[in-house]
């Protein structure tokens, strides 16, 4: 009698523990949110993360989105930003006297010098006087597509002789910036975006994020896995076919960036030319069809695709080796190359 | 009372498998394109609907988004670039295929269409 009162009472207990695991199992899982965001940086924002409930999630995706806003507009050369020193300010008041900026942006600056001597010269933010060139020439040809026109290459050999990295002067104990060459100007399309990315993640990781997913227009950053054992599987899209994907790559606390001529670019005279422009011939690059890098750090990942694109297969492979990334080509005659990571299976 | 012992154990075991079915629903057929105008949530397409869903903003910018053979595709849109048509016809598989692959986006128009599972 007393020991079937006791394996019933165990009995009673085992079912209390299945219920009790079912119920713990549930909520204390966490769940995938998305957003996705097309008002900041030009470009699409997507950001997955994984959190309590949709509360938290939230919370979350505000504080990123204020991050985020912070960094377009101190990065932004096209407009100033009320009271914010950006890098408009800078392009319009920085060749009269020093200006003092805030660290994020005095970072950013620092991080360009050094993606220009890392890359000899690949990747140049003072580029912005041969840029706005291009970019106002691809804004009429969007708008007017009947009266595209290149911009001026006489003109684009006048603004190259004012993109020495070297007028830009950076003082580390006042935080102000200086332009020795009146007519330099600024542009960081190349790794602007990158380097919020970092930034962006590294703050939430600061918060307690664990595992992100976060997409600047195709600057893809990762924060940990998707889920234990699983990292974020990203695909790459097939320069020739926008529906097409050419490999799937997985990732984990790194990021990973394309840059192709097939996003941004403008036709003239039945040909496309895009946003990329080699420091060299002053013209979109055409060394390859398109490079996706990855590295642990975002930052790095948008300059060295933007120095990958702007240099023969084989001299940025070299370079690429140097900077521990990993790459894949698409070689124009349409061969793909890798370096450091292999596709998913 | 073995036989006693063993309905508790097999009630239990149901009970808690009653719980896992109702609390943790398995993830059904139900998948809806969602559509966003300017980051703020548009609409709702149930994908087993074949559907013509028209944007049209007061700036003039139109986008035709299309569900049909149990996916999504933008049919047309007014934006210069035309990237968003040429994506293509967006399945539910090929949207879990890798994350970030279940968005077809027109950045022009601020137009964006996410595919997932329907949220009960």
């Amino acid at each position: 009698m007393y020991r079937s009162r006791f394996s019933r009472s165990a009995a009673l207990f085992l079912a209390l523990a299945i219920i009790a695991c079912a119920l713990s199992g549930c909520t204390e899982r966490e769940k995938r949110y998305e957003v996705t965001y097309l008002s900041l940086f030009d470009t699409v924002i997507t950001v997955i993360l994984y959190a309590a409930d949709e509360a938290a999630a939230q919370a979350e995706f505000q504080n990123i989105y204020s991050d985020l806003a912070h960094y377009d507009a101190l990065f932004d050369i096209y407009e100033a930003h009320g009271g914010t020193v950006n890098l408009y300010t800078l392009n319009e008041t920085a060749a009269i006297a020093p200006v003092q900026v805030e660290q994020a942006l005095f970072d950013l600056l620092c991080f360009g010098r050094e993606a220009y001597e890392a890359t000899e010269g690949r990747v140049n933010i003072a580029m912005g006087s041969v840029l706005s060139l291009w970019h106002e020439a691809r804004s009429a040809g969007i708008e007017d597509p009947q009266n595209a026109a290149l911009p001026d290459m006489t003109l684009l050999q006048e603004a190259a002789a004012h993109t020495d990295i070297g007028d830009l002067v950076l003082d580390e104990a006042a935080l102000t910036v200086f332009f020795a060459d009146p007519l330099l100007k600024l542009d960081v399309g190349a790794l602007g975006k990158g380097f919020a990315a970092e930034l962006a993640a590294q703050s939430a990781k600061e918060r307690g994020v664990s595992r992100m997913l976060l997409n600047l227009g195709g600057n893809v950053c990762a924060v940990g896995e998707k889920a234990e054992g699983e990292p974020w599987r990203i695909n790459v899209q097939d320069p020739d076919d926008a529906s097409g994907v050419l490999t799937t790559l997985s990732l984990q606390d790194a990021s990973l960036v394309t840059s192709g001529g097939y996003q941004r670019y403008y036709t003239v005279g039945g040909t496309q030319y895009h946003h990329i422009i080699d420091p060299d011939t002053l013209m979109p690059a055409a060394y390859v069809k398109a490079v996706t890098v990855t590295h642990e750090n975002s930052g790095w990942a948008d300059a060295l695709s933007t120095a990958l694109f702007n240099l023969p297969y084989e001299e940025g492979r070299a370079l690429a080796e140097k900077m521990g990334a990993g790459a894949v080509w698409e070689r124009n005659d349409g061969s793909i190359e890798w370096l450091g990571i292999s596709p998913e299976e | 009372m073995k036989r006693f012992d063993l309905i508790i154990i097999g009630a239990a075991l149901l009970l808690a498998l009653l719980l896992l079915v109702l609390l943790e629903r398995p993830k059904g057929d139900a998948a809806v394109a969602v559509v966003y105008v300017n980051d703020a949530e548009y609409a709702q397409l149930p994908l087993d609907v074949p559907t013509l869903f028209t944007v049209e903003q007061e700036n003039g910018r139109v986008n035709v988004i299309e569900i049909r053979d149990g996916g999504v595709l933008m049919a047309s849109s007014s934006c210069h670039n035309q990237l968003c048509v040429q994506q293509g016809h967006l399945t539910m598989e090929k949207a879990q295929s890798a994350a970030l692959a279940n968005w077809i986006i027109c950045l022009p128009n601020g137009v964006s269409i996410e595919l997932k599972e329907e949220t009960p």
